[in-house]
């Protein structure tokens, strides 16, 4: 008997004209802060085999899972509004996608949300365009320092900041990067909320806002004593941003609540 | 869950996931609900402990007691170890970031020789005394294991006990004796009294050494009443019906080996004379195919892996091979999972297998003829002839392949330049194979990367008398290999020699080798393994300042009368058998392997395995 290589590959598959695509949004919490984004990438791949779900593959010998991620993460940031595509090989609930995912997930990593996406939507990752977060600096920061110095900090016509890229690191003016910054401490423990532009055209990281802000206020910068939360990401919709997970939908699934 | 370890620490170290745990899997238990807290230490870094089937075997082994909370432990990579130190932070498990000091017992595994001073390292860390004889009562007990404890010696001084042979076996039993002790207010030194009754405990405390004048061991000799003279390995004689887990713990950062293995046999069938595992894993004991596919389904359902990879000592010797590779195409290749298939005797049966496993233009043969002639594989009882290799080769070529990796080993007993040349030439008439072809079915050119090792002689094999080549020498014959390579289309690489002289002053070591790992710990030696970390300046150093002469244990030619530092040790194969070994190897004499017919190895003491398939 002789076989082609063709016939020994089952795992060759024709694609589905219609694609079946969901926007699922998912937090990472305390206990997964560590991990890294291929990483995360990588346990979803296993959660989706684990809970069967009928995951869509690419071609090719090594086939892989159809999903895509939006914005990583830095290490030790947690979130609750992570995204990720994924593209199953039917139309199956949005429900049963969260439920399933749900029980074979690691602590600290849930899904909130899974949104069936029309498929002319745009890919999380090249949609997003902002990013909100609440940090939580060290104590020498109080939060009667915060209320005295934020005003003057967003004042200023520009901050230059020292921004590190892929190959070098360039004085760039961080201002037109924060949409928003509040000052929201309650009691002593100090917070502070930021919107940022994020994506791939305009990335800022709350991190450089902060060591910005510390400059300015002349508190030597503890990069390591920081906590970072994301709150949620953000799309440019006309002239405003929002939520990756709202207005993609196609209408066979309920919207986030 | 928040970890105890501060995140300040966490941001500023490498790979931070390799100390926060939460793996799919991971087993959670109250400490305070428990008898006992064990400790599984791996003294390597957290990928390649993760990587090792024996910790996802005996963590759910031991975590499947009620009584019993197994929490794992790793070697803190150098930026962790100096944050730790420099913090006060000491070692802490991975499931509750406890520290060390609390636990009942740590259990390292012995893997490899040169993670010996990361065992120091993480006795230190975790603020236990590093000897045996310093530690309290409060300190939990230093147990040893897995496959390097055959010659547990070097490490005698550090250990209150050594495993001897599968966990599975004994375990029970030693933890429920150590909570009936606990409960009678017993001592530890009482617990370790009573484990005397095992045969395959090895408590190094009981046992006197003294030295000859040439340094030679003059005798050894039990202290205590119930100390057997000769401590003998457990196995597990029925494969099929022993704990196997359900589950396996899965990483959430990369690890080295990231896949669901099947285990298809403990043992080897072959007897290669240089390879301890081939004789301290005596005899074969198999899985049947129905068992490993069943495994298979669990763990594939409980990790979601997308891998699945089989191993043994040598994948093609599985007497249900075809049945099982067959088995897991058809199972599990509709799922998009990879099989991957190590050390496959390359034949039709295999190459076909594997064209359908991989892609042919992406991946290399692999042959392991191991020395450079005939007569060299006859004296190590390697069975793999070239024409074999070559027939092997040319039916690869006509399925596609280009590429062919060959391992080698230099410093074999009786080697002669002749061998040596003899890597050059086999590696050419490969490529000779290749141009056979006819030129429309060689697109591309060939490769062939032949590489060499330097041979490290093991204790329980027949090479266990004789003589290593010293780093210099090594050297030099990797030299003649290299200028016989001529060809283009071959590549030569040859290992670290120092590594390897230092691998085989500890393999073969004494207790006097524990003063050497301690004082080259205290110059800080850690993570040798890793050619980065290696310091060979630092370990010369260490035997310098003790007095002790590394050539002694590696270099030298010991007498069939002399008393070998593991002989108080059984692994079931007989010292006269490995004797005769020896004697046939220099008379370039073969051995048939145990499924062509027994030869007596000793091993059929166990009462199970291939042993048995005889009558
Ligand atoms: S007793 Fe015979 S069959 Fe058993 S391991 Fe030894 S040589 Fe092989």
């Amino acid at each position: 008997m002789t076989t082609t290589e063709k016939d020994y590959n089952p795992k060759a598959f024709t694609p589905p004209k219609e694609r079946f695509l969901y926007r699922v949004k998912f937090t990472k919490g305390e206990e997964v802060k560590f991990i890294g984004h291929l990483d995360i990438m990588r346990l979803f791949q296993r959660a989706i085999k684990r809970a069967k779900l009928p995951v869509a593959y690419s071609q090719g010998f090594n086939p892989h899972q159809l999903l895509s991620f939006a914005s990583p993460l830095t290490l030790g940031t947690t979130s609750e509004g992570e995204y990720g595509d994924f593209e199953m090989a039917r139309k199956i609930n949005p429900q049963t996608l969260v439920d399933s995912l749900n029980e074979v997930l690691p602590r600290g990593v849930r899904v909130i949300s899974a949104v069936p996406m029309k498929n002319q939507a745009e890919k999380a990752m090249a949609a997003m365009a902002g990013a909100e977060y609440i940090i939580y600096p060290e104590e020498s920061m109080t939060p009667n320092i915060i209320e005295a110095h934020l005003d003057g900090f967003l004042k200023q016509q520009e901050i230059i900041m020292m921004k590190k890229t892929k190959k070098d690191t360039k004085a760039t003016d961080i201002r037109q990067d924060i949409f928003d910054m509040k000052h929201i401490s309650d009691g002593k423990e100090p917070k502070i909320y930021v919107f940022l532009a994020a994506g791939s055209q305009r990335n800022l990281k709350p991190s450089l806002v902060m060591e910005a802000f510390y400059q300015y206020v002349g508190l030597e910068f503890f990069p390591y004593r920081i906590k970072y939360h994301r709150l949620e990401l953000y799309r440019k919709e006309g002239d405003t941003l929002v939520p990756l997970s709202e207005g993609i939908s196609d209408g066979n699934g309920a919207e986030p609540v | 869950m928040k970890n105890k370890i501060p995140d300040e620490i966490l941001l500023q170290v490498e790979k931070p996931g390799r100390y926060t745990g939460n793996e799919i899997n991971m087993v959670i238990k109250d400490p305070k609900q428990v008898d006992i807290r064990f400790g599984f230490c791996f003294p390597d870094v957290y990928e390649v402990g993760m990587s090792h089937l024996g910790l996802q075997i005996l963590y759910f082994f031991l975590n499947r007691r009620e009584d019993t909370y197994c929490e794992r432990f790793f070697a803190p990579w150098t930026d962790m170890d100096a944050m730790m130190r420099e913090r006060e932070i000491p070692l802490f498990s991975i499931e509750t970031q406890d520290s060390a000091k609390e636990f009942d017992f740590l259990a390292f595994t012995l893997q490899y020789e040169m993670s010996y001073t990361n065992i120091l390292n993480m006795l230190d860390l975790g603020g236990v005394p590093l000897y045996a004889k310093d530690r309290k009562e409060s300190d939990p007990l230093v147990i040893c294991g897995g496959s390097c404890a055959y010659n547990p010696e070097p490490l005698a001084d550090f250990v209150d006990f050594f495993y001897l042979g599968e966990g599975e076996v004994l375990y029970d039993d030693i933890l429920e004796l150590y909570k009936q002790n606990k409960k009678n207010g017993g001592t530890k030194a009482e617990f370790l009294e009573k484990l005397l009754d095992f045969d395959s405990i090895y408590i190094p405390k009981y046992y006197d050494v003294t030295y000859k004048k040439n340094g030679e061991i003059a005798s050894f000799t039990p202290n205590h009443l119930k100390a057997r003279k000769v401590l003998k390995k457990t196995i597990v004689t029925d494969m099929d019906h022993v704990f196997y887990p359900e589950k396996q713990l899965v990483p959430l950062i990369d690890v080295v080996h990231d896949r669901v293995t099947l285990e298809l046999f403990r043992g080897c069938i072959r007897g290669c004379r240089f390879c301890q595992a081939g004789f301290v894993y005596r005899p074969v004991r198999e899985k049947t195919a129905e068992t490993l596919l069943k495994q298979a389904r669990n763990l594939v359902e409980a990790s979601g892996h997308e891998e699945i990879s089989l191993i043994s000592l040598s994948t093609s010797d599985y007497t249900c091979f075809p049945q099982l590779a067959n088995g897991l195409l058809d199972e599990f290749s509709k799922d998009s999972i990879n099989i991957s298939l190590p050390s496959l005797r390359i034949d039709a049966f295999s190459l076909d297998l594997m064209q359908k496993v991989q892609e042919v233009r992406k991946s290399s043969l692999t042959f392991a003829p191991e020395a450079g002639t005939q007569r060299l594989r006859d004296v190590i009882n390697k069975n793999l002839s070239e024409e074999e290799i070559l027939r092997g080769s040319a039916l690869a070529f006509e399925g596609g392949w280009n590429r062919v990796k060959l391992y080698f080993m230099i410093g074999l007993p009786t080697e002669t330049e002749e061998d040596l040349i003899g890597i050059a030439t086999l590696s050419e008439k490969i490529v000779e194979t290749y141009y056979k072809l006819s030129k429309e079915k060689r697109p591309r050119p060939v490769q062939v990367v032949a590489s060499s090792s330097c041979f490290v002689p093991k204790p329980f094999t027949p090479f266990q008398w004789d003589a290593q080549d010293t780093h210099m020498e090594f050297l030099e014959k990797a030299k003649i290999v290299k200028k016989h390579i001529t060809k283009k289309q071959i590549k030569y690489n040859y290992h670290e020699a120092k590594l390897s002289s230092l691998e085989g002053a500890l393999a073969r070591g004494d207790r006097r080798i524990g003063k050497v790992l301690h004082r080259a710990w205290e110059l800080g030696c850690v993570f040798d393994g890793w050619s980065d970390l290696f310091d060979y300046n630092k370990w010369m150093q260490a035997f310098e300042d003790t007095g002790i002469d590394p050539a002694f244990y590696a270099n030298r030619e010991r007498s069939y009368d002399e008393i070998l530092p593991w002989d108080h040790i059984s692994v079931g194969v007989t010292k006269a058998f490995l004797m005769q070994e020896r004697e046939k190897a220099l008379k370039a004499q073969v051995t048939p392997n145990c499924r062509q017919d027994c030869s007596h190895c000793g091993a059929k003491s166990f009462g199970g395995g291939i042993c048995y398939d005889y009558n």
